[in-house]
């Protein structure tokens, strides 16, 4: 335990500064963003919004999407810390030097896991919070269910981190690991494009399965409000996204468990597995 | 778990990598003494101290240290060694007493009290940054973490190389009395053989991965001789007699393994003792016997 302390503190200290920035970066935004909810509500904004329907139903969905970015910039933040680390340990020769010491690849799976526990534990306050802020400002009741799948972004951090370290760990070498943090980086990608691709490739699926549709409805009410023929357009998107997000939402936190525990291990595997120069 | 007499043993050591090859590599280096591992860059050095702390994973071979196998008892091992390497593996930011707080988790043995002495022997700051540091201050702050956890063998890499004289000087009267201590070994790697030929008790050379002399330092510079010769007297020398020739237009000088047989059989010739670094260089060039 005292070993997997004392990394976990050479690694906190690593990214102090780091760490302080995310903090400062994610705070300021999210007092940013409140004030625009803010204003909304009470301020300048509330008359625009009080005046024109149409600005209404924009900042209806942008109240929807801040905190999903919010959540997205969060989840960003957290698994900023990782490249960084093992990049400074090849850098500095710590990489080579921690191989000369007594501390078993799992003391070092186990420290850095913890770190992004405790890194994933921050960013999950300020998201809750900020979440928590946003349903003030925009007079809606706090909900298990929006609290859970707001946290959805960062269940993609671990799986990230999990990729950079089946790649990176193994590297001893400032030239290896250039090399396999470029593969890494690549897998990453495909990763985010699959996860967009599947549902842009759904809605795409729905949206060519209903084109006659579609066309049989303008024609017949050239002239619906615009509301009504979004509504007609994407309504049964929405419910079906909304209900595979309510299915979803329970297994956010176990999600972001599993691929800590999984980032663990490939940690472990990587680091037993390292680079032999 | 002190019951040995060797603190390193290793036999027939082989690693293959694309154009190199660390070839059955055997020596010991006797508990209580410092051994200088001598080559030139690329000789095998530092594969041979990288396997022997099981940074990389040899192909062959056998390797004990301290008495026990460097793999399987590996954790153990590692908490009564220390490592000094030629670039300071420790991230900049850091400051001396952010080190000793890192180690002190890690070695079960970790000495505030020895680690404090050092660094007021060697002048060094506790709150200034490592990046601060200049090259000697960081080899030495490095050399103060390897001997604050009461470690029984000490494996240097290179670790005096680009370090002024009066820095390693000073360096190496503390491996001096870290040898006072009878169970205290060094294994010291190094192509200054200056630093060697003052400490060492046993020397072995490398060259091009395959062990070319190992023994006790005075015996290897008691058997060997620099023989200086015209180049009439070199002509009717026996080839199978010396290591290399250096030919230059007033004669050879000629490295010779055996002297006292050589004394006797080239009785008018003289034989000067030779040092380490003659020695090193005759030997590399042993492949063209000739060369100037």
């Amino acid at each position: 335990m005292a070993k997997i302390r004392s990394l976990l503190f050479r690694e906190m200290r690593i990214q102090r500064k780091q760490i302080l920035a995310n903090i400062i970066s994610c705070t300021g935004c999210a007092v940013l963003f409140s004030l625009i909810m803010l204003s909304c509500r009470i301020g300048n904004l509330s008359k625009l919004i009080a005046e024109n329907d149409d600005a209404a139903g924009a900042f209806e969905i942008v109240f929807k999407l801040l905190p999903v970015m919010y959540s997205g910039l969060c989840a960003a933040c957290a698994g900023i810390y990782d490249q960084g680390l093992i990049g400074s340990d090849v850098n500095s020769g710590w990489a080579n030097y921690a191989c000369a010491i007594p501390v078993r690849p799992r003391d070092r799976a186990a420290a850095r896991t913890a770190f992004a526990g405790i890194m994933y534990l921050l960013n999950i306050l300020l998201i809750e919070l900020f979440y928590a802020a946003s349903c003030a400002a925009t007079g809606k009741p706090l909900s298990a269910f929006g609290m859970s799948v707001i946290l959805l972004p960062l269940a993609f951090a671990p799986l990230m981190s999990a990729v950079l370290h089946l790649f990176t760990m193994r590297a001893r070498t400032q030239v290896t690991f250039k090399k396999e943090q470029i593969k890494a980086t690549a897998v990453q990608m495909l990763l985010i494009f699959l996860a967009g691709a599947i549902p842009c490739g759904k809605l795409a699926q729905y949206m060519t399965d209903r084109v006659s549709q579609i066309g049989q409805y303008m024609e017949e009410h050239p002239f619906a409000p615009q509301e009504d023929q979004l509504s007609f357009i994407f309504g049964d998107v929405l419910e079906k996204g909304n209900e595979m997000l309510h299915r979803i939402a329970p297994w956010v936190i176990p999600a972001i468990v599993l691929l800590l525990a999984l980032d663990y291990l490939i940690i472990c595997y990587a680091a037993r597995k390292g680079e032999r120069v | 778990m002190s019951d040995y007499q060797n603190a390193i043993e290793i036999r027939d050591l082989t690693k293959k990598y694309d154009g190199f090859t660390l070839d059955h590599v055997s020596f010991d280096v006797p508990r209580g003494s410092i051994m200088g591992f001598i080559g030139q860059n690329g000789a095998g050095k530092t594969t041979t101290i990288r396997a022997l702390l099981n940074i990389i994973s040899a192909d062959s071979g056998e390797i004990r240290l301290l008495g026990l196998d460097h793999i399987k008892d590996e954790i153990a091992v590692k908490e009564r060694i220390a490592v000094v390497f030629d670039e300071m593996p420790f991230h900049e930011i850091f400051t001396a007493r952010e080190m000793a707080r890192i180690f002190r988790g890690i070695y079960p043995k970790w000495d505030d009290a020895a680690f404090q002495n050092l660094l007021d022997r060697f002048q060094l700051p506790q709150k200034k940054r490592i990046g601060k540091f200049s090259k000697g201050m960081k080899m030495k702050l490095q050399i103060a973490c390897a001997l604050s956890h009461g470690a029984e063998l000490l494996v240097m890499d290179e670790a005096t190389t680009g370090l002024d004289p009066v820095v390693r000087a000073e360096i190496l009267d503390l491996f001096l009395e870290y040898l006072q201590d009878d169970g205290h070994s060094i294994l010291m790697s190094s192509h200054i053989t200056s630093d060697l030929e003052k400490i060492a008790d046993s020397v072995c050379f490398i060259d091009r991965g395959r062990i070319l002399v190992s023994g006790y330092k005075d015996d290897v510079l008691a058997s060997h001789g620099l023989l200086k010769c015209t180049k009439s007297d070199y002509a009717a020398l026996d080839r199978a007699d010396f290591i290399s020739a250096r030919l230059s237009d007033f004669g050879a000088e000629v490295l010779v393994s055996d002297r006292e047989a050589a004394a006797k059989k080239y009785s008018g010739l003289l034989i000067e003792p030779a040092t380490l670094d003659e020695i090193m260089v005759y030997y590399v060039n042993q492949g063209k016997k000739e060369w100037s």
